[in-house]
């Protein structure tokens, strides 16, 4: 049984635009110049190490059931709803929030204006113009995306969609949480296979070394036919073709490095066989191999920076494994039903797992969860009116000792100058080193974070 | 200061064996420069395997180092940047290294002064930056700008062509044409017939698509379709003598007004024409009521003839062929299949119009027109949505013009029909939305080239009229490409059909749910038939021919319009390759040699097929490693050697901003 739509076949009759991003584009570049600071922390000692901080994003698309969404309390006593009952064993490591909103998602229409300024703050352009904003995931990962292979990986377990939504904003918005650049989302990759061969068989480097192998051989040869003046100009051509290619190589190096030196530290680096070409039929485990993908580029410090759709804005997936008869959008207009809530708590138990995985990943006296931030989020708090006048939100893992968990955070009654998401993604990326006077609405941190 | 001296590096670098006719500065090397070196630098600049590949044990007096200048031009950047020697070797006093500072500038003065007023020679260089941008710009046809993202060139800002030795190649730099390669190289947009590049990337769906639909809207937007131009022209027509244009024909003025000719002929003969009842009789009055000309007044009749405009166009606003989707028990009427018949159906009458329209005295009311009623959401839709439905209906029953005498319907409708026939209610669709046609009072107007789907993405053509009326030859082809490219480029056809089989709409309601496909079998024929003979199946038992057609039609478009792609997108890979070469050979700013194709060509074949890259990304990364090649970067078609092509350098094609 098929669970998603999905719009993009295997076959190479469309390109593989993901790969070709994971080739160059936002990525290839900045690791190469920033390699010495790269090669610095991975050939140093390991005993001082700083770990890098990751930044994770997982998004449930329409909501929540409002009724099976609640904690109470801190630490040990922290008490779970239904829906959140997955992150149970990891509660010490998690912060529940309530209450927070996204005001420039308000008041637009609903579904693709309430979803495509989630994670940027951002004025949205209705029409058939695109206008966002840039996504504090990829905020974070040009700061932090530059040392390694890739800035970051977005992957969505659903196939985006385009066209027009009644409200008149492009269907584009309802498909897309991360943003590069204002005026065009990240592609998705869709795809667990080729997500897999952009971290593991580093095709984008490889296709840069070719790349470079032969504009090489091209200037040999010209080298040959020309004058020594001018081949003191092409010398400087070939000295720096081989820089870079002696960069791209030791960055390959750096990354076997980094995988040792993780295998060293926690017995086995968690091995991963490449998934099958095609997109898997089973949502589930569509979802379980695009979590794994995240952990063990986190873990092997292959990127810092995630998002994954599990299931989009408009979802069309199909949960028969849940007993559920309706698609996703459908279920998410009687969203207090418990249809629903199995439907919430199966995004919940992804995230759980992914957030799991990341904890049994030692990394110097904690986990590579201790070093991460993982969100999980929606776009709506309750379907059946398309509310967002909150938002359902957990934030998992320490941050490296900069983010108190165990707690249950609420804003609801805190004012709206005082609960707004875009003050939560300014206190985040204070604690990956971005400091910003204002971010989307909000101009204040969030208190008590 | 910086320019000249770079001038006579050049002048340097092409004289050599220079006289060591400078005793002072020659004894200044062996005794202050040369110790200095020996003891910090030769260490890894000496030998085979000498450091950046450049050898100074070499160096026993000035005359080696003047005819070696240029490399001496970069030891004293090094040595004033504090870069060399590396920062964990030794360091020499702060004072040698002023000395051997000091030294190659006083030979740098020393030289400007004495080849002072030569230009010197242009040199083999790298692109300026400036060129850099131009040259994109020319060999995309985008000003896509990556140089701005480059180190500023040094001296060099304007590109002159023979300061080339100040333009210099870096590592770093040489990272940012990489990248300034691959971001020139995601604009690429395949097409049939080649490639082209778009002013945006090209990564993602919604951007492919705004892109060919923009193409598209503009094509329309650029068409002469405006009533009143017609009229004004045919009143130059009738006043052209007046206007002291006696010689002037309806073509000649068709022409220099950039109006359809055939329609315009169409325009005048219906005005000239004698109708006694219906709409065309109040047109004709006011055309045979516009203004005369007294001498050259050829704009007199301007706003006479848009208030003709507007009544031709509030006439067929309120008469316009409007169709339901065709009713079928146990079939979802908005279902893709009927919503796309009634879009064939509108667009194939544009020319005719609604009779119900009509108001014969005596007659019993005629009913409401019909408009398509997507839902609605929320209170404030029902209620903008209702009232524009309330005064839309409310206008058409109001207005004068539709009124017929007794017993007249046959002469009226028969006059309307010549009218509507001249006047369509529309040349094109450039927008719709659920509530057609009242879509410009509602939420809906703007979604460019929809199909008037709820909730999902979906395109319909509805052109016809144009092409039949406006368009000739030239421009019906145009128009016809734009759309195959809108499906080959953007995949519209196949994404709507994989959002329809996955979609929650996609189940066929009402009957037995079909078995959903796997993704990579859900575009294949077998797929597509097997859709269609499930809803004729459900809809067999209505027994309504037109129902069977609609389903059958709608099914079989898909898959040919499907196959039509897959089998355009092979054909094209041999032109895509073709125009490879062609952009190869403006890139190299000459043409390529036989054994130059054979490489390029090489190159794409080992990404496919070891690489095992697509055949789009296989031609981006060739276009990649094009655009870094020192063919391109490298201003080889300054110099006076041939440069590996069978031919001298050929005429630049594109900019060179040349020196004095």
């Amino acid at each position: 049984m098929k669970m998603s739509h999905r719009t993009e076949p295997s076959s190479p009759r469309i390109p593989r635009r993901a790969i070709l991003r994971g080739a160059g584009v936002t990525m290839a570049l900045p690791w190469l110049e920033s390699f010495a600071a790269k090669a610095a922390t991975t050939t140093g000692s390991t005993t001082a190490a700083v770990f890098p901080k990751r930044f994770g994003v997982v998004f449930l698309g329409c909501g929540v059931n409002e009724d099976h969404w609640s904690s109470e309390g801190s630490g040990a006593d922290m008490k779970l709803s239904k829906s959140l009952s997955p992150l149970e064993p990891l509660k010490s490591k998690v912060n529940v929030i309530h209450g927070l909103f996204n005001k420039g998602a308000m008041g637009l229409g609903i579904h693709p204006p309430q979803t495509g300024s989630l994670l940027t703050g951002a004025h949205l352009e209705k029409g058939a113009v695109l206008h966002s904003g840039i996504s504090i995931d990829q905020m974070i990962a040009n700061h932090v995306g530059q040392d390694t292979l890739q800035s970051s990986m977005v992957l969505a377990c659903e196939q985006p969609i385009t066209g027009f939504h009644e409200s008149n904003f492009s269907l584009a918005y309802s498909s897309h949480i991360s943003w590069q650049s204002p005026d065009s989302p990240v592609p998705n990759e869709c795809y667990p296979a080729l997500a897999f061969d952009m971290l593991f068989e580093n095709r984008g480097s490889l296709v840069n070394i070719s790349i470079l192998d032969r504009v090489r051989e091209r200037a040999d040869r010209l080298s040959r036919k020309i004058s020594a003046g001018d081949n003191t100009k092409l010398d400087e051509y070939m000295t720096s073709v081989r820089e870079v290619e002696k960069r791209v190589e030791g960055m390959r190096k750096a990354q076997d490095k980094a995988q040792e030196e993780a295998k060293g530290q926690s017995k086995p680096v968690w091995a991963m066989e490449r998934p099958a070409n095609g997109l898997p039929e089973d949502l589930r485990e569509h979802a379980r191999l695009m979590c794994d993908l995240i952990a063990i580029a986190f873990q092997t410090d292959k990127t810092r920076v995630a998002s994954l759709i599990i299931s989009r804005d408009l979802s069309a997936m199909y949960y028969p494994f849940l007993e559920v008869k309706e698609g996703h959008h459908g279920a998410s207009h009687s969203n207090n039903n418990d249809a629903y809530e199995r439907i919430t708590r199966f995004h919940v138990q992804q995230y759980a797992y992914l957030a799991s995985k990341l904890n049994s990943m030692p990394e110097g006296d904690g986990t590579v969860l201790d070093n991460s931030c993982l969100m999980f989020l929606s776009n709506l708090w309750i379907g059946r009116t398309h509310n967002n006048s909150r938002l359902p939100l957990v934030l998992t893992g320490g941050l490296g000792g900069t983010l108190q968990t165990g707690r249950t955070l609420d804003y609801t009654s805190a004012g709206d100058e005082n609960r707004k998401i875009c003050s939560l993604y300014l206190s985040l990326m204070d604690r990956y080193g971005i400091k910003l006077d204002r971010f989307g609405d909000a101009e204040t941190r969030l208190e008590r974070i | 200061m910086q320019l000249r001296a770079s001038l006579v590096t050049l002048a340097l670098a092409a004289v050599p064996a220079f006289a060591a006719s400078n005793q002072p500065l020659n004894q200044q090397f062996t005794q202050s420069v040369r110790p200095v070196i020996a003891k910090y630098c030769v260490g890894c600049h000496s030998g085979n395997s000498a450091a950046a590949q450049f050898d100074l044990s070499a160096y026993d007096s000035i005359d080696p180092v003047l005819r070696d200048y240029p490399r001496w031009e970069l030891v004293l950047k090094r040595l004033n940047a504090n870069e060399m020697p590396p920062k964990q070797a030794p360091q020499p006093p702060a004072e040698a290294r002023h000395q051997i500072v000091a030294w190659i500038q006083t030979v740098r003065a020393e030289e400007i002064r004495k080849n002072a007023s030569d230009p010197g020679v242009v040199l083999n260089r790298r692109l300026s930056n400036a060129e850099y941008n131009y040259t994109i710009r020319d060999l995309t046809g985008v000003d896509l700008r990556p140089a701005n993202e480059f180190p500023v060139d040094p001296a060099n800002q304007a590109g002159f062509d023979n300061s080339g030795e100040s333009l210099e190649m870096s590592p770093g730099l040489m990272g940012k044409y990489l990248e300034a390669a691959r971001q020139t190289a995601d604009h690429l947009v395949l097409k049939p017939d080649g490639f082209a590049f778009a002013p945006w990337p090209m990564l993602v769906e919604t951007d492919r698509e705004h892109y060919t639909i923009q193409r598209i809207v503009d094509f329309y937007d650029r068409q002469p379709t405006d009533f009143a131009d017609y009229f004004q022209a045919a009143w130059r027509y009738k006043h052209r003598v007046a206007l002291g244009e006696p010689k002037a024909t309806l073509a000649t003025i068709a022409t220099e007004n950039k109006l359809a000719p055939r329609y315009l002929a169409m325009v005048w003969q219906f005005l000239e024409s004698k109708e006694e009842v219906g709409p065309a009789v109040k047109l004709q009055t006011m055309w045979r009521e516009l203004p005369a000309p007294q001498g050259h007044q050829p704009d007199l009749a301007h706003n006479a003839c848009v208030q003709m405009r507007d009544y031709v166009r509030r006439i067929r606003r309120h008469t316009e062929k409007l169709f339901n989707t065709p009713a079928a028990p146990g079939q979802n009427p908005n279902s893709q299949a009927f919503v796309m018949w009634r879009n064939r159906e509108i667009a194939a009458h544009r020319r005719d119009f609604d009779a119900t329209a009509l108001r014969v005295e005596g007659e019993p009311p005629q009913p409401d027109p019909i408009i398509t009623r997507g839902p609605t959401f929320g209170k404030g839709e029902e209620i903008a949505v209702k009232q524009a439905i309330a005064d839309f209906i409310k206008d058409r029953q109001n207005d004068p013009d539709l009124a017929v005498p007794a017993g007249q319907r046959a002469r009226y409708e028969a006059a309307f029909a010549r009218f509507s026939s001249v006047f369509p209610s529309g040349f094109y669709a450039r927008e719709r939305g659920r509530f057609y046609p009242v879509d410009s009072y509602t939420n809906d107007s703007g979604r460019l080239l929809g199909a008037g789907f709820h909730n999902v993405m979906g395109y319909f053509r509805d052109d016809a009229t144009l092409a039949e009326l406006i368009l000739d030859d030239k421009g019906r082809k145009e128009l016809d490409t734009l759309w195959q490219e809108f499906d080959f480029i953007a995949d519209y056809t196949i994404r709507t059909w994989q959002q329809f089989v996955f979609d929650a709409g996609g189940g066929g309601r009402g009957g037995p749910p079909l078995v959903k496909p796997t993704f990579d079998e859900s575009t294949t024929q077998a797929t597509i038939f097997r859709y269609r003979d499930h809803f004729l199946d459900l809809a067999a038992p209505a027994n309504n021919p037109a129902v069977m057609a609609a389903i059958k039609y709608h099914f079989d478009s898909i898959n040919a319009e499907i196959r039509w792609v897959e089998q355009a997108r092979k054909d094209a890979e041999p032109r895509h390759l073709d125009a490879l070469l062609k952009f190869a050979a403006r890139a190299y700013r000459r043409p390529l040699a036989q054994d130059e194709r054979n490489e390029i060509l090489a190159y794409y074949h080992e990404l496919r097929e070891k690489g095992n890259l697509t055949h789009e990304e296989a031609i981006r990364s060739s276009l990649v490693s094009l655009l870094v090649s020192p063919d391109f970067l490298y201003r080889a078609d300054l110099v006076d050697v041939s440069f590996g092509a069978p031919a001298p350098a050929a005429k630049s094609q594109t900019v060179t901003q040349k020196g004095k």
